[in-house]
């Protein structure tokens, strides 16, 4: 399965971004392979409509579950049109490894 | 020229029954007629007399604009009305809504999550892995409280049942 969670770089020490669409970049992370792949927010800087676009991206990644600190009220709907599970986890000092190693349990 | 978009409105909760029957009428009758009840206004009959919420408060949790929600107001008002007066049988159907997938708390962890599709009943956290969870609508201090909100609104404002608990106990005395 394949898992988007919210980061504030590119690294596994960079911390969970508590924003959603514009946050820095998305980790892609697939448990059955264990690969971990890191892809730039082009939405990180936009105006408006960063929530859908950065849906968009997500979704074309078959991910399948996103773990992040916030999600609006249109990205709700939209996600929950798409059937992708939510995780909401209010913690800006977890890092994506502490998040990886919670997901391997 | 392109149709208008179909705008959604959001339901917290889908309604515990289809309908209401009459009984009893006065003059020996079994029907009078139906309303029609769409899910809008049987929200906002339950956001603004069940749960004594202001319409603005009302209105923004059904994401529709205060005048919006006023015109669903007084229409649901207006049916419910007739069907008292007329002994008319309430149909609760329809309209342009989703509902919000059921939404979980993991004691573990401290994570929220959602159950897309609403499909059975998650078993452990989907973060952690944790059986510690529970479900959220079950948290009466935190009903209105959108866990997947950045701003959680309602939560802030002190909206939620406790208080309005206490408003129905005042205006009682
Ligand atoms: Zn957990």
């Amino acid at each position: 399965m394949k898992i988007a969670i919210t980061s504030t770089g590119d690294s596994l020490e960079s911390k969970l971004d508590q924003r959603f669409g514009r946050c820095a970049c998305f980790v892609i992370y697939d448990t059955s392979t264990g690969n971990i792949e890191f892809v730039l927010n082009p939405n990180k800087d936009a105006t408006e409509g960063a929530g859908p676009a950065s849906v968009q991206l997500v979704a074309s990644r078959n991910v399948e579950k996103i773990i992040s600190g916030e999600f609006g009220f249109k990205v709700k709907s939209l996600l929950d049109n798409l059937k992708i599970q939510m995780v909401v986890l209010k913690d800006p000092e977890k890092s994506i490894r502490d998040i990886i190693n919670m997901l391997k349990h | 020229m392109s149709p208008r978009p179909v705008k959604m409105r959001r339901i917290g909760k889908p309604p515990v029954i289809s309908g209401m029957k009459p009984y009893g009428f006065a003059d020996n009758r079994t029907s009078s007629g139906k309303v029609f009840l769409n899910l809008e206004e049987y929200e906002s009959l339950r956001l603004c007399d069940f749960y004594m919420l202001h319409q603005c408060q009302a209105a923004e949790m059904m994401g529709v604009s205060r005048p919006t929600l006023t015109r669903i107001y007084s229409s649901a008002r207006m049916k419910i009305a007739e069907a008292i007066v007329e002994g008319k049988q309430i149909v609760i159907e329809g309209g342009k809504i989703y509902f919000d997938s059921s939404w979980y708390f993991c004691n573990d962890c401290g994570c929220f999550f959602n159950n897309p599709g609403n499909k059975g009943n998650p078993e452990k956290c989907p973060l952690c892995g944790s059986t510690m969870i529970v479900n959220y609508d079950l948290l009466p201090e935190m009903i209105y409280k959108d866990p997947a909100s950045p701003d959680n609104f309602c939560y802030y404002h002190g909206w939620g049942r406790k208080r309005v608990g206490k408003r129905r106990r005042d205006f009682r005395t």
